[in-house]
């Protein structure tokens, strides 16, 4: 896979090591930078609505369940900003329940991935981004 | 009320009544016709002989008024003078011989205008009573006898009579057949005599002027008087017969034959009055009378002689007249039977009406009596005008304050009435509402505290219009109902239900928590296990590297028991959708998804679907199979291919459905165990030890059951029962009729 810049907002930090070890793995040219909460993404938007200025990643994972401020609602909030509506986001969850993902779908995720994240899943998910993106 | 309703028994007796009734009526009718017939006739017939009576008084007082007249004319005592005289009267010379000529002149003239007179004498007592003038009729003419045809009369028997009279007495004779020389005359007719003595100036008899009359003139009349099958008879005082109905037998002792009234007649008093006589015939054939008698006497006859008058009504014709009337009578009590019982059943079919409308209102009165329910009429105000039993315990009303109460009274009075969501407004507006559009209404309200209650109670009042037509509410049928303990249940039962809704999502929470919290150290455990053997992997000795794989392992086993208990969990909380579900499809799921353990262990797989269609929720169908499937499989005899046979059928209103294997079997003790969560009889194999928990726990889902028939070391069956009923229903859909093939 080509380098991609990914924005990952994982709560706890033994996930957040495996995945950034796994993304790099990947492909070692990956740029990941990780935020520790919901809240710190909510900041960011709200700096970078304020003006600050923001590198926009190419990608965003977001983990689900997150305490405070959950998953959905960090979505929820990227896609009624006009500047990261356009950032895919793909959620990631411990559970596989079909009904989570069907609602992340709904609030206009663009992937649903279970943990651990290996990286055939990943490749696919990308693959089927850049499809919709290409469409 | 009731006593004035006719019933059955009442009906019979009436009719029995009202039969005897028309039977004595009857009776009465037929004696009152007889009776009033009878009167009437015997009345009628007194009157008629009344004028019968006059008529022949008349005739023989026309009769002396003759003699009379003639008696007193000049030449009677001129021809006596003459005689006295030597021939010629001294008081004007005048000579016998012309005395004679004029006293014939006058007879002669009398004669002609007097039709019933047939002859007139004037007789001597000299000479044995020889005739001295005698004129009589003769057929048409009018004969004065020349005197030397003259007879002697001194032997007749009214010539002995007249020597009786005295001066201007007159002598009439009995009616008898008319005699020449001592033989009747032929052919016979009757005759009578008026007779008066003639007297000298000085007082002696000289003679007598004798009328003869002709009777058939009287006799005629009172025949003609009698009409319209009346009668007389006229009888001398030997009852023999001068006028008889029959004319042959007038006179008939005349000739011989004596068969007087007494003998040809019985007499009796009449039937039905007991008032009037009734003369019956002794021989066959003749006529039978009602007769009324009266004796005549006449002064003239000097009471020797007397007539028996006697009018008589044949009585055919009256006993014509009296069956008409009877029949009348009859016909008259027949319509008043017929009025009476038209009536009487009318009444009595009304009765009936009445009777099963009383009945039907005897019920409903002890419905409404026996009502643990209020009930209460009001009227259009909403006034109380009547209450049950129930209504004075329970309000603590008292009959004798029925009137002052009225439907408010029933609500609770603490809060404002006025205000709309008082149970006095609620009221108030539902009798509104009945009596515009006379439907019921159905209101909840508090109630008025009743005395000696404690605590708030409830009810449910239902006003209903009551109507004597679709146009006319009188009123309003109020029953209400204490709701209080329903209330309270209802509240109870909404609790319990917020409790389970609550539990449930609790219960949902729990398992996003277990998929989420539980699954994260493992993805954890499992991503550094992983990084460490991929990183360090060749550093590590054999027995570490080992160790390493069964903390994987152990790991992949710890996600699958998570994720089947999540299944097991979701089963419990998802509501049930059942459709028609077609067995073989869904069996070809199950196949697919275990495809590579099936091939693997080269499964037989043999089919039997006698029910082709099962009433399930077709994931949880798919699921049952495929754990069974799955368990057939994984717990295979160790030395054998395993053969697995899935049939369906319905008994019993039930689909049922059974996984049957060649494995080793299940001993009976353990029969109950394995449908329990995590266990497992040998853990050797691999699985959760959850697939069976799930498929019981998704049978009772459905309201079914899943039975194991096993004996070790001879194979299992698993079978399902499906509830069908639930698919006969709308709830269910169906794609396809039952007998489409595959």
């Amino acid at each position: 896979m080509q380098a991609i810049s990914i924005l990952l907002v994982e709560d706890n930090d033994d996930h957040a090591e495996l995945i950034v070890e796994s993304l790099l793995a990947f492909n070692p040219g990956n740029q990941v930078s990780r935020l520790a909460s919901g809240s710190e993404m909510i900041a960011l938007l709200s700096a970078n609505a304020a003006g600050g200025a923001v590198e926009y990643p190419d990608l965003i994972l977001l983990d689900l369940k997150m305490p405070k401020v959950g998953g959905l609602e960090v979505l929820d909030s990227l896609k009624s900003n006009v500047l990261w509506q356009r950032v895919p986001v793909v959620m990631l969850s411990t559970s596989d329940l079909a009904s989570d993902a069907e609602l992340c779908q709904q609030s206009g995720a663009s992937g649903f991935i279970s943990k651990p994240l290996t990286q055939a899943v990943f490749l696919d998910t990308l693959k089927r981004i850049d499809a919709a993106w290409g469409q | 009320m009731k006593s004035l309703y006719l019933g059955n028994k009442a009906f019979v007796a009436g009719l029995v009544l009202l039969l005897s009734g028309f039977v004595l009526l009857s009776a009465v009718s037929y004696r009152n016709a007889g009776q009033i017939v009878y009167r009437e006739a015997g009345e009628s017939l007194v009157s008629v002989s009344q004028l019968q009576a006059d008529l022949i008084r008349a005739t023989f007082a026309g009769a002396e008024r003759h003699v009379r007249f003639l008696h007193d004319t000049p030449p009677v005592q001129g021809i006596i003078r003459a005689l006295q005289h030597a021939g010629v009267d001294p008081k004007d010379a005048t000579p016998y011989r012309v005395w004679v000529q004029r006293l014939e002149t006058i007879f002669a003239s009398y004669i002609l205008n007097n039709p019933s007179i047939v002859q007139i004498r004037y007789i001597g007592l000299a000479q044995q009573g020889r005739e001295l003038v005698r004129v009589q009729r003769q057929g048409e003419a009018i004969r004065v006898i020349p005197s030397d045809a003259m007879q002697q009369k001194g032997e007749r028997p009214y010539f002995q009579k007249a020597l009786d009279l005295g001066p201007n007495q007159v002598y009439l004779s009995e009616i008898n057949l008319n005699r020449e020389w001592g033989e009747i005359e032929r052919p016979s007719w009757p005759t009578y005599r008026v007779i008066q003595a003639v007297y000298t100036a000085a007082g002696d008899m000289f003679g007598m002027i004798v009328v003869n009359l002709d009777a058939r003139p009287l006799l005629s009349a009172l025949t003609e008087s009698a009409v319209d099958r009346t009668g007389v008879f006229l009888l001398n005082d030997r009852e023999q017969f001068l006028l008889h109905p029959d004319a042959s037998r007038n006179f008939e002792h005349e000739f011989g034959r004596e068969r007087p009234w007494s003998q040809t007649y019985v007499e009796s008093l009449d039937p039905f009055n007991q008032a009037f006589t009734v003369a019956k015939g002794r021989q066959a054939g003749e006529q039978d009378y009602l007769v009324h008698k009266q004796m005549l006497t006449f002064p003239q006859a000097r009471s020797e002689w007397g007539l028996q008058l006697i009018s008589v009504l044949e009585l055919d014709k009256l006993q014509v007249q009296l069956r008409q009337n009877q029949v009348g009578a009859l016909m008259i009590d027949s319509v008043m039977l017929v009025v009476a019982l038209a009536l009487l059943s009318l009444y009595w079919l009304f009765s009936r009406k009445g009777l099963a409308e009383l009945a039907a209102r005897a019920q409903f009165d002890a419905i409404v009596r026996g009502s643990n329910d209020i009930i209460l009429g009001v009227d259009r105000r909403g006034s109380v005008l009547s209450c049950n039993d129930a209504a004075l315990q329970s309000l603590g009303w008292t009959l004798d304050s029925l009137s002052q109460r009225n439907l408010w009274d029933l609500a609770d009075d603490s809060a404002d009435k006025t205000r709309k969501d008082s149970g006095q407004w609620a009221l108030k507006t539902a009798l509104d509402t009945v009596l515009q559009a006379g439907t019921s209404e159905t209101v909840e309200i508090k109630m008025r505290a009743a005395p000696g209650t404690r605590g708030d109670r409830y009810a449910s009042v239902a006003l209903s219009p009551i109507a004597l037509s679709e146009q006319v509410v009188t009123g309003v049928a109020v029953i209400m109902r204490d709701i209080t303990i329903a209330r309270e249940w209802q509240a109870r039962l909404q609790l319990a239900n917020q409790v389970l809704l609550d539990k449930n999502a609790e219960m949902e929470r729990f398992i996003y928590t277990v998929s989420h919290d539980l699954k994260s150290p493992l993805v954890t455990i499992k991503g550094f296990a992983e990084s460490v053997l991929r990183d360090a992997g060749d550093s590590l000795d054999q027995k570490a590297r080992h160790r390493l794989q069964r903390i994987l392992a152990n790991v992949e086993n710890m996600g699958a028991l998570l994720n089947d208990l999540l299944a097991l969990s979701r089963l419990v909380t998802l509501p049930l959708q059942r459709e028609r579900c077609d067995v073989h499809d869904c069996i070809e799921q199950a196949k697919s998804t275990l495809s590579e353990k099936l091939v693997q262990s080269a499964c037989e797989l043999d089919f039997k679907l006698a029910a082709p269609w099962l009433c399930a929720n077709r994931k949880m169908l798919i699921q049952c199979v495929q754990n069974l499937l799955e368990n057939a499989v994984n717990y295979r005899a160790v030395d054998s291919v395993p053969r697995v046979e899935i049939r369906s059928w319905e008994a019993d209103g039930f689909g049922m459905l059974s996984v049957k294997d060649n494995g080793p079997g299940i001993e009976p003790r353990y029969q109950d165990k394995i449908f329990r969560i995590f266990e497992r009889l040998d853990t050797q194999v691999e699985g959760t030890g959850v697939g069976l928990a799930i498929v019981k726990t998704i049978m009772e889902k459905h309201g079914g059951n899943v039975t194991l028939q096993s004996q070790a070391g001879q194979g299992a069956e698993f079978i399902l029962r499906f509830p069908t009923q639930p698919c006969s229903a709308e709830a269910c859909t169906s794609e396809e009729p039952l007998d489409a093939g595959h």
